[in-house]
């Protein structure tokens, strides 16, 4: 266990917001280039657990170390930096922007980077090609259907090959033929661009496809399976 | 940078409640400016065509007797051999009436040496020994052309009848304009031996002097030559540069720019506050797309950067439109008659507008510093607000 590198290790993480504790002191590490689900009930504290770990919020105790590197002692604009370099989001409300096409809004990361988006345009082909929503590129967001939207969703989150890519409920507004295909779309993706996947649902039909599940309950870990 | 601000841009520009929004600041700030900028140019122009205007109608310095005539002689000759004046001039000044077919006015008369009092002055008198020349305002209240005759009666020097003024019917030959309504409307020319024999007070004496001291408007170098010329002539002459006459007038415009330029900021923060009004409706209706593009990593210093190069663009479009409305403004002040008109109840020819890089860098700045203020005020608003927070809110 101790030969292996580990790109997570979160230690006696806890999260509170205000009175309320929403982690109760999370221990765990993650593998480089390996697929987790986490699973839970609803406020078991699983989507703050990914927040945490995604550079969008900072712990209220512990620390989070990402490829050696401890979070909370990065400053604004170095977790900002982080996210956008590092990090690949999948949100279960797709933030696809309704005023920008497809396009634009998966060219966000990169234009936000800075630099040439050549590249990404390129792999952007590629990818809408694997997820069957190249004729989608060009429309805006509120022409699609809910499954072409988180497909344009998880280009978007792998424009610029993150080595985490954090998946918050991506199929929580799918029907069963979209989630499936959605769920093993992201593993098969995640696995090319040798990022680490780490999924948060609620149902067990989608953290059944994983080998590696994390199960919290009232924002302790509570199980590793 | 340049690809984040096209991102902020596209948040702006999106629809056209924002761009008429947009629009809207950019005119109420660039007007804002346009009324200091006016007000200001007004005044400095006033005082920079008051100021050439008496310099070409006095001279740089005016030299007055305090004890009536004076015999012009070496002594005082040698008191101007100063190389720093440039040329002199010796004047009869004195006070009269002029009268054309029961038309009468009081008016000031300088008798003259045409070529040195032209030389000293910027004007270009032409008359002959039988002639006079008198200000334009003057001619049209006495109704007189060039080639009319009127009468000039002075207070006294009539021998024959005690008491009673000295009358001279004169050719008018020529009309003079000063750009300055007072003098225009009170000043007549006479040739000074003329005059002198009007009033028979021989030859070689004189009341006033009037002193050219260098080309340009070398304010400093006719301070330092009056101060002099006091101590040389004494208390029998009164030494004063050419703006002492109107002296308080310039006092009292000095601080009127300053308290109208304090005032007037008034203004812009009215525009401001538009700025302020579109900063919370960016705040408000494109809270979602912000908080995205932080989530995806841009940055809270990256973010504040561009948000003030936003900001200062809006500024610069406005100063670029206020720069417009300047130009529109000097160009009606220029050509529409109303304003001439409206000159008249000052002391100039017409109204126009004069501007120095200072005066645009005043404004224009001033006003970039409210805006950057608010800028700075509407960042930290959007700070307040945590990044997972806004984005649960937004996209919920």
């Amino acid at each position: 266990m101790n030969n292996k590198t580990w790109l997570v290790e979160a230690r006696n993480v806890k999260k509170s917001f205000g009175k309320v504790e929403a982690l109760g002191g999370i221990t765990l590490n993650l593998e480089a280039n390996n697929q987790y689900a986490v699973k839970g009930t609803s406020g078991s504290g699983k989507s703050t657990l990914l927040y945490l770990l995604g550079g969008l919020d900072r712990p209220s105790g512990g620390e989070i170390f990402i490829s050696g590197k401890n979070l909370s002692l990065q400053t604004d604009d170095e977790l900002a930096k982080f996210r956008n370099q590092f990090v690949g989001f999948v949100f279960q409300f797709h933030f696809l922007l309704q005023s920008m096409t497809c396009m634009n809004n998966i060219l966000l990361p990169g234009r936000i980077r800075g630099g040439s988006i050549v590249e990404i345009q390129k792999d952007t082909h590629n990818l809408a090609q694997i997820l069957g929503v190249t004729h989608c590129l060009e429309k805006y967001p509120y022409q699609l259907s809910g499954g072409e939207q988180q497909r344009i969703n998880i280009i978007r989150a792998l424009s610029l090959r993150p080595k985490l890519l954090l998946c918050d409920e991506p199929t929580g507004n799918l029907d069963s033929k979209n989630t499936e295909l959605v769920t093993s779309l992201l593993k098969e993706l995640a696995s090319d661009y040798q990022s680490t996947l780490i999924v948060v649902t609620h149902d067990n039909d989608v953290s059944s496809k994983f080998k590696n599940q994390i199960v919290l309950k009232d924002g302790k870990l509570f199980e590793v399976l | 940078m340049i690809a984040s601000l096209k991102l902020l841009c596209h948040l702006v520009f999106v629809d056209k409640s924002s761009v008429r929004f947009v629009v809207g600041i950019v005119i109420g700030l660039a007007f804002s400016m346009t009324t200091i900028l006016g007000t200001i140019g007004i005044m400095d122009a006033f005082v920079f065509t008051l100021r050439s205007a008496l310099k070409d109608s006095s001279g740089d310095i005016m030299v007055q007797s305090r004890y009536g005539f004076f015999h012009f002689d070496r002594n005082i000759e040698k008191k101007l051999e100063n190389p720093s004046i440039t040329h002199y001039s010796k004047v009869i000044k004195s006070q009269g009436f002029a009268i054309n077919e029961g038309n009468s006015k009081g008016v000031l008369i300088f008798g003259i040496d045409m070529k040195p009092f032209n030389q000293v002055t910027g004007q270009n008198i032409k008359i002959s020994k039988d002639e006079l020349a008198l200000g334009f305002e003057l001619s049209k209240r006495m109704e007189v052309k060039v080639g009319d005759y009127i009468v000039l009666g002075l207070a006294s020097g009539n021998s024959e009848m005690k008491d009673l003024p000295q009358l001279k019917r004169i050719k008018v030959g020529q009309i003079v304009k000063h750009a300055i309504f007072q003098k225009d409307s009170r000043m007549l020319y006479i040739d000074n031996e003329v005059l002198s024999d009007m009033m028979k007070l021989g030859r070689g004496k004189y009341n006033s002097m009037v002193i050219r001291v260098s080309k340009g408007d070398a304010s400093e170098k006719i301070d330092e030559i009056v101060q002099t010329l006091r101590g040389d002539l004494g208390y029998d002459f009164m030494v004063r540069p050419y703006w002492q006459e109107f002296g308080s007038f310039f006092k009292a415009i000095k601080a009127e720019k300053i308290m109208i330029g304090l005032i007037l900021q008034l203004i812009v923060v009215i525009s401001v506050i538009n700025v302020l009004a579109f900063i919370i409706f960016l705040n408000e209706k494109r809270s979602r797309e912000i908080f995205l593009f932080k989530a995806l990593g841009m940055g809270q210093r990256k973010f504040a950067s561009v948000w003030l190069c936003m900001v200062t663009m809006l500024w610069g479009a406005s100063c670029l439109v206020s720069l417009g409305m300047v130009f529109l403004l000097k160009h009606f002040l220029n050509n529409f008659t109303y304003f001439e008109q409206l000159s008249a109840i000052y002391n100039l020819g017409s109204l126009s507008l004069l501007l120095s890089f200072s005066d645009y860098s005043l404004v224009f700045i001033s006003a970039l510093i409210w805006i950057l203020l608010i800028a700075w005020w509407g960042l930290f608003r959007m700070k307040r607000k945590s990044l997972l927070e806004g984005l649960r809110k937004e996209f919920a």
